[in-house]
């Protein structure tokens, strides 16, 4: 049981310096448990228990890099199932009762289905636009809004001369995504 | 100007504000609807950008369920065996009609 609570602590620690193997590493050793779980107590196809424990993964790594996740009060796996759990209920639309530890768990993190996660247009407008936005605009911004980064990492991982000069190009890049946004509403072809 | 007050609606937006300069900046929201929607637009900016990035980091999920393809070194050495033989029988043949 300590040995479990380590390793998860330390695969945690390293998602959280930016380790994506590690993520992958929790998503294939935990995938096939869930989805013969899923499958079995939800009586959803094996797609949709895929789906829903991808959605648990990300919504674990948002969590981890926002802080939210620290330490465990459950194994690594206690906890992913009960955001797995949380997914399905709501792509069902269905209630399904969450036992007592799992209720801690997702009371106070994320733990939304990703196509459920954006609540305008103006917001799925932005998600299609970062797929042209180009570089390095894409990433300065996922390395900094997504998986935080300071600026001074961002700077040494992108190699810019220092924090400022990576600031500046923060700033004009959310400005042109901005401008962008403001002309495709005005053209009103958004939708 | 500009920077200062991107810097501030960022701020806001992230939480980081303190609570003396939240209150203020409020205000400021309330009484100048510009600035009020610089900030919803700023927020549908970030909710937008996380979006994006959670499907991409899901599509690497689904991406590393595919079995790596391995070179066919089998395959490779047959292929280059096939062609040194076609060679050389090629050369035999022309050393001993036009030699």
């Amino acid at each position: 049981m300590e040995q479990t609570y380590t390793k998860d602590q330390a695969l945690i620690q390293h998602i959280k310096e930016g380790d994506e193997a590690s993520l992958i590493k929790i998503y294939k050793e935990y995938r096939p448990a869930f989805q013969q779980w899923a499958q079995h107590s939800y009586r959803i196809d094996e797609e949709q228990a895929a789906d829903a424990f991808q959605d648990a993964v990300v919504c674990l790594y948002r969590n981890i890099v926002q802080g939210k996740l620290e330490s465990l009060s459950s194994s690594l796996k206690t906890y992913l199932f009960a955001i797995g759990k949380n997914i399905i209920r709501k792509k069902l639309q269905q209630p399904v009762a969450l036992e007592t530890s799992e209720l801690e768990v997702v009371e106070h993190l994320q733990a939304d289905p990703i196509d459920q996660f954006a609540t305008n247009d103006r917001q799925r407008l932005v998600a299609r636009l970062m797929e042209t936005i180009g570089e390095p605009c894409k990433s300065i911004l996922e390395l900094f809004y997504f998986r935080g980064f300071s600026m001074e990492a961002i700077a040494e991982r992108l190699q810019y001369k220092n924090e400022n000069v990576v600031k500046t190009q923060k700033l004009r890049c959310l400005t042109s995504l901005k401008n962008m946004v403001r002309e495709r509403y005005q053209n009103e072809d958004f939708v | 100007m500009a920077e200062n007050r991107f810097n501030q609606i960022d701020r806001y937006v992230s939480g980081l504000m303190a609570d003396e300069e939240l209150v203020e900046f409020e205000q400021r929201m309330r009484e100048n609807l510009g600035l009020a929607e610089g900030v919803h637009l700023h927020r549908d900016i970030l909710v937008g950008m996380e979006l994006q990035f959670m499907r991409e980091l899901k599509q690497r999920l689904i991406l590393s369920d595919l079995p790596e393809k391995k070179i066919n070194w089998k395959l490779i050495a047959l292929i280059v065996g096939g062609v040194a033989i076609a060679a050389a029988a090629g050369y035999a043949v022309y050393y001993y009609y036009f030699s």
